[in-house]
């Protein structure tokens, strides 16, 4: 019998073969290839990280410390998949932020089996069950208190935008004026040439990093008629670069000084908007337990279908703790409520016909 | 509790906002007394002529700066202005601090954003300590807003119960957020004194009780006098007087005595008047 003679067009389904980009995981919910955010608790409200091809726009907080720590974890993680990494930013030297990344640590694995147990009498079903969290962790851990020591090989997938790269600049002929924005998008361009990662083909990615964008740094305010054409239309040609390529971009910008409309022209824009808020803006959240302020997602959008990305119960704001060596986002939760001597001085002034001096609870 | 930190070792840049009631030249010209009296080199750039009671002030400050005043005849155009900054900028290990007195006459025809990398070209070559006086009163809200962006270092002066009160927010290099409240005063040789923080004293508790006499005004003599007051406490409530009999017997607390009384049963049907 001769063999190998196709008789039906029958065909094997084989894995496709995907180019399997270093740093991204597939996403359960749409099949996006995510980038791991470096936060594991961040990743797990964005479904595992932002999909590949996206512009990520993070409203800092007030002076934008929280937000630096969110760029940090995100290089960091680069780092740590070898992709390739560009930070660019006007504030502060560029290196700076490079050179402070976090450390991975080998967090110690919680392996909750717990010694003396006992037997579970009604639940018995759940014996054999381990606490761990079954969720796929994306990423690793990081501590930012040890700066991280780049290996050598690296260093030469770092690429860095800002002042002492850029001398005085020409002021564009187009529609984009501003030599600021037009100068790191021409960066940007240089670097995906220089890694080839528009042929499609490419296994590693670039993780674009701007800090404030839109600070008085970048001198937007030079020209007020082009103000608002030059920062949408810097974001809208950002997002377009990183479409085409394999690459990842995370913007963050200071909202609180900005106009409103730039703000919601750059939520309308952006894949997806995370805005941080410290405790020091709003003092109302000294309420909520332990947070240092309030993460909120703004929008997470979909990629690839319609149905929207919400956490596992559509809740968007978040507490976020910030240490001197972890960045962890958390679920909300009011303070349990405990005896009125413990409330702070507002609480009780509330009580009304109550003698404010005396601390004894006058229920009626 | 910055003042003291900033007595110490500057940061990266102070900016002092006053307004009109309160001047902020005193705390200013304090700070960069002090720097230069701990081994700092500064340079004193003055754009705003001072009043003319301010004037004597100033000729008594030992001018070992280097001071550089700036005229209306005198070229303003920002790159002229950054190269007076600039000028000579390569010392002799010392330490540099650049006074600026003040921000307010530049910011009539620069941007912010202008200022703002005018300050970084300053701090590109060597560590520039940066130390600028504003008058907040004059710019509008966004300007103030980003100007307390750019520089690490802000503090608004004002006044409180007479005295002077300087409050603000320090950036440190670690991303630290320092707050500050203080109380501070100025001596004739310069010198920032009497610094402490600034407690508000808690609101004065008002004791809201019930008067002890709360009787409504009628006519009726309501209230008692000492020997109806004692003869009162001296009524036997009649429960317990019952109590204490029943006491003897029982000790029990409280106990329900139900009799059952003719039987609850009832034997007609209630349905029986249905005509279905």
């Amino acid at each position: 019998m001769a063999a190998n003679i196709k008789i039906s067009s029958f065909q094997k389904r084989i894995k496709p073969s995907n180019p399997n980009i270093l740093g991204t995981k597939i996403s359960a919910v749409n099949s996006t290839l995510n980038v791991s955010f470096g936060v594991t608790s961040l990743d797990q409200i964005i479904d595992g990280g932002l999909p590949l091809g996206s512009l990520c726009v993070v409203e800092e907080d007030i002076y934008g410390s929280y937000a630096k720590i969110i760029t940090k974890y995100f290089l960091a993680e680069g780092a740590m998949q070898k992709n390739f990494l560009l930070s660019a930013s006007l504030n502060e030297n560029p290196w700076d932020l490079l050179n402070n990344l976090p450390s991975p640590v080998t967090e110690p694995r919680e392996t909750n089996i717990i010694e003396n147990r006992e037997e579970l009498k009604i639940a018995w079903r759940y014996e054999n069950l381990t606490l761990e969290d079954n969720n796929q962790r994306l990423g690793n851990a990081f501590d930012l208190s040890i700066p991280y020591v780049m290996p050598e090989t690296q260093k030469a997938n770092l690429a860095v935008w800002g002042e002492t790269v850029t001398p005085n600049l020409q002021r564009g002929t187009g529609t984009l004026k501003n030599s600021n924005c037009l100068s790191l998008l021409k960066a940007i361009e240089e670097a995906i040439k220089k890694w080839e990662l528009d042929s499609g083909t490419s296994p590693n990615l670039l993780r674009i990093v701007v800090s404030s964008f839109g600070s008085p740094f970048w001198q937007f305010d030079e020209n007020k008629s082009s103000l608002s054409t030059d920062f949408t239309a810097t974001l809208l040609l950002l997002k377009s670069i990183v479409r085409s390529t394999n690459a990842v971009a995370l913007v963050t910008i200071p909202h609180q000084l900005l106009n409103q409309s730039l703000v919601s022209r750059s939520r309308h824009l952006a894949d997806v908007v995370i805005q941080l808020k410290s405790l020091r803006e709003d003092p109302h959240l000294r309420d909520l337990m332990d947070v240092h302020g309030i993460l909120e997602l703004k929008k997470v959008a979909n990629l690839t279908s319609l149905k929207p990305i919400l956490g596992q119960d559509g809740t968007t704001t978040y507490g976020f703790k910030a240490t001197k060596r972890k960045f962890k986002i958390e679920k909300l939760h009011l303070p349990p409520a405990i005896d009125d001597d413990k409330s702070s001085p507002d609480h009780s002034s509330s009580l009304g016909c109550s003698s404010a001096a005396s601390k004894t609870n006058l229920d009626f | 509790m910055i003042l003291k930190d900033l007595l110490k070792q500057p940061p990266v840049s102070i900016l002092i906002q006053d307004s009109f009631s309160v001047k902020g030249r005193p705390l200013f010209l304090s700070l960069i007394h002090n720097y230069s009296k701990n081994g700092y080199s500064v340079r004193y750039f003055k754009y705003d002529s001072p009043l003319s009671s301010e004037k004597s002030e100033m000729e008594q400050l030992k001018f070992s700066w280097q001071t550089c005043i700036f005229n209306e005849n005198q070229d303003s155009s920002r790159t002229a202005i950054e190269s007076c900054w600039s000028s000579d900028l390569a010392n002799n290990g010392k330490h540099l601090v650049v006074a600026i007195d003040s921000l307010s006459p530049l910011l009539l025809n620069w941007t912010v954003g202008e200022l703002a990398s005018a300050l970084r070209n300053l701090q590109k070559t060597t560590a520039v300590a940066v130390v600028a006086l504003v008058h907040g009163d004059v710019h509008d809200k966004e300007t103030v807003q980003a100007l307390n962006y750019i520089f690490h270092c802000h503090l608004t002066v004002r006044k409180a119960q007479g005295r002077n009160v300087c409050s603000g927010v320090l950036r440190k290099g670690s991303g630290k957020l320092v707050d500050s409240d203080e109380y501070y005063s100025i001596t004739d040789q310069w010198e920032v004194k009497d610094v402490e923080e600034v407690v508000e004293p808690s609101p004065n508790v008002v004791v809201d009780s019930l008067p002890k006499n709360a009787v409504p005004k009628s006519t009726f003599k309501l209230d008692l006098n000492a020997k109806e007051e004692e003869a009162r406490s001296q009524v036997v409530l009649p429960y317990i007087r019952k109590q204490a009999s029943s006491a003897t017997s029982e000790t029990s607390k409280g106990q329900i005595i139900y009799e059952a009384e003719a039987p609850d049963w009832d034997d007609e049907d209630p349905d029986d008047d249905l005509e279905i």
